[in-house]
């Protein structure tokens, strides 16, 4: 009878303690999965959005836009940004942004392997450097939109996508398990987007 | 003498008698059990509310997703059907009614005309799909409804030298296909094959534009049979096509074409005292009435069947659009049979001017 009046020892105490520690090893992992899912498929949808966007702009002013695959050093190192250019309404020699820079979630980046990203692999615009306005000398690689709403990309359309990774499956050569693709049709410039 | 602490004294209860004022006591297990049971039971009710609102906000956004797709691509679609040209111009006939750009190199110094007739080197044709496509790639199983091919100026060409030349010819066509969409998906993809109606279009560029050699419509059927085209969205499951003339002129839009077909390289007799070329010959027609059926990815998910076309979509475009005049009647058809299922679906119809055409019925 007196037994009702304890509060609780510490043997039940660290039982509970044990549970509940047990319980969020099991969970916390599944959490922070879906959170990394949750980036990847934000992140794909920024570089889908942004490729849409340059068709749209593309079609609508009559003049080719250049998508640009942006490089940034800091970890994970990797095309982590998109920003459309086309040719200043001043001088057409020169090319100037159309918009910000839009990155992609911390922790993910766009692959550069050949396997992942053919498109990147084999861009129409190499990998160069050129300056950056408000970044500086920035490493970038990217394709073009014609006016016609069609792209520079070659005609063989399975073949033109980048796979959006997280940093740890950057050097990855075969799809990795959470991945989202986005793939560019090179005729009608529409875009898809699979997320395995 | 030494400081003490002032004694307070809790009001003592006997054993096992329980009220208020008992603050010593600490919970009792079956009190912290029912404590985490109905603390359970609230998570689980909210966790099931969210989920089920979740799960709506899911499929309404899937229709949306769906519908944006389709009438973004019922705009390009009908922005390149009215830059479709013909480019036709006056030729002579001999007796035979064989214009004389069409003779064969070795009678043209014998050629005798005898009429003045519309000739074209270009074609526009649309009819029924099954009809206009006898050989369908490997990844298609069927057609449904009509298909329309054109030439248009798109300045499509395969060699990145000729990109500056705006006004390349290219043949164009659209047409709605059931199949699997592992041609197009890139190969690191491991998702199994979609099996979707789609609305494809053929694009070829200007280097394989095969339709001054060829005289029918292999053109664009060579094109289809090797697999040279492309989906440009998914849930299509009909495509109408219907030539008219403006509904002022012919509110019926029987004139001309009581069928849906049209096709401006037709071989039909000229008629008449002197004779006349058939109406449809090397012109294009002054309008188009364009109509998509797109259904939402829900009711298409809900309905896929593997590689077999869904029953309920054959089964409810079964026997319509054939006869211009039943439009009406058909679409109604075709909506109540597509509600009778419980499949969401949208229509989008437009009727476009093609600017080149210049028409005459004399």
């Amino acid at each position: 009878m007196n037994s009702s009046r304890h509060a609780f020892s510490l043997l039940e105490l660290l039982a509970v303690i044990a549970i509940v520690a047990v319980l969020s090893v099991l969970v916390v992992p599944s959490f922070t999965h879906i959170a990394a899912g949750n980036a990847l498929t934000r992140g794909a949808q920024v570089v889908a959005d942004q490729v849409q966007l340059a068709r749209q702009i593309a079609a609508g002013r009559n003049r080719d836009v250049q998508v640009r695959f942006v490089w940034r050093d800091d970890e994970p190192a990797g095309y982590r940004g998109v920003q459309l250019w086309s040719s200043s309404p001043t001088n057409v020699t020169e090319y100037v942004p159309l918009s910000r820079i839009a990155w992609l979630p911390e922790g993910t980046l766009i692959s550069s392997s050949a396997e992942l990203s053919p498109l990147i692999a084999h861009s129409p615009i190499p990998e160069t450097t050129a300056d950056f306005p408000g970044r500086g000398p920035t490493k970038f690689c990217g394709f073009r939109f014609r006016a016609s709403g069609r792209t520079d990309l070659n005609f063989n359309s399975a073949n033109d996508y980048v796979t959006v990774v997280r940093g740890a499956d950057a050097e990855a050569t075969a799809a990795p398990p959470n991945c989202a693709i986005v793939q560019v049709d090179p005729v009608n410039g529409h875009v898809r987007t699979y997320r395995p | 003498m030494p400081f003490r602490l002032p004694q307070f004294r809790l009001p003592r209860s006997k054993p096992g008698l329980r009220h208020a004022g008992d603050l010593t006591r600490g919970f009792t297990l079956l009190e912290v059990l029912a404590a985490a049971a109905l603390l359970l039971l609230i998570l689980a009710m909210t966790g099931a509310v969210v989920n089920s609102s979740s799960n709506v906000w899911r499929q309404a956004n899937a229709k949306i997703e769906t519908f944006q797709k389709a009438r973004e691509v019922f705009e390009v679609m009908t922005g390149h059907l009215a830059k479709a040209t013909l480019n036709t111009y006056w030729d002579y006939y001999d007796a035979n009614f064989t214009a004389f750009s069409s003779a064969n190199p070795a009678a043209v110094s014998n050629f005798d005309p005898k009429y003045y007739g519309r000739n074209s080197d270009l074609h526009f044709q649309c009819g029924r799909a099954s009809k206009l496509l006898p050989q369908l790639p490997a990844n298609l199983q069927e057609t449904s409804t009509h298909a329309v091919f054109f030439v248009s100026p798109t300045g499509l060409a395969a060699d990145p030298s000729h990109s500056g030349l705006s006004g390349l010819l290219s043949a164009c066509g659209y047409f709605v296909a059931f199949g699997d969409d592992s041609a197009y998906k890139p190969g690191i993809v491991p998702t199994p094959p979609r099996h979707r109606w789609r609305l494809m279009e053929v694009t070829e560029p200007v280097e394989d534009l095969k339709v001054f050699s060829a005289s029918g419509s292999s053109w664009f059927q060579n094109a289809v049979a090797q697999g040279r085209v492309r989906p440009v969205a998914e849930n299509v499951i009909a495509l109408i096509a219907w030539p008219r003339l403006p509904p002022q002129d012919d509110p019926d839009g029987t004139r001309i074409s009581a069928d849906y077909t049209y096709d401006s390289r037709t071989q039909a007799a000229w008629q008449g005292a002197p004779p006349r070329q058939p109406v449809q010959a090397h012109q294009l027609p002054p309008n188009l009435q364009v109509t998509l059926v797109a259904l939402d990815e829900v009711s298409a998910g809900r309905l896929e069947n593997g590689d077999t076309p869904p029953e309920e979509i054959t089964a409810a475009l079964a026997g319509l659009f054939e006869d211009v005049s039943k439009y009406e009647e058909d679409l109604n058809t075709l909506k109540t049979r597509l509600a009778d299922k419980h499949i969401g679906f949208r229509i989008f119809s437009a009727i476009l001017s093609l600017k080149e055409s210049k028409w005459t019925e004399s």
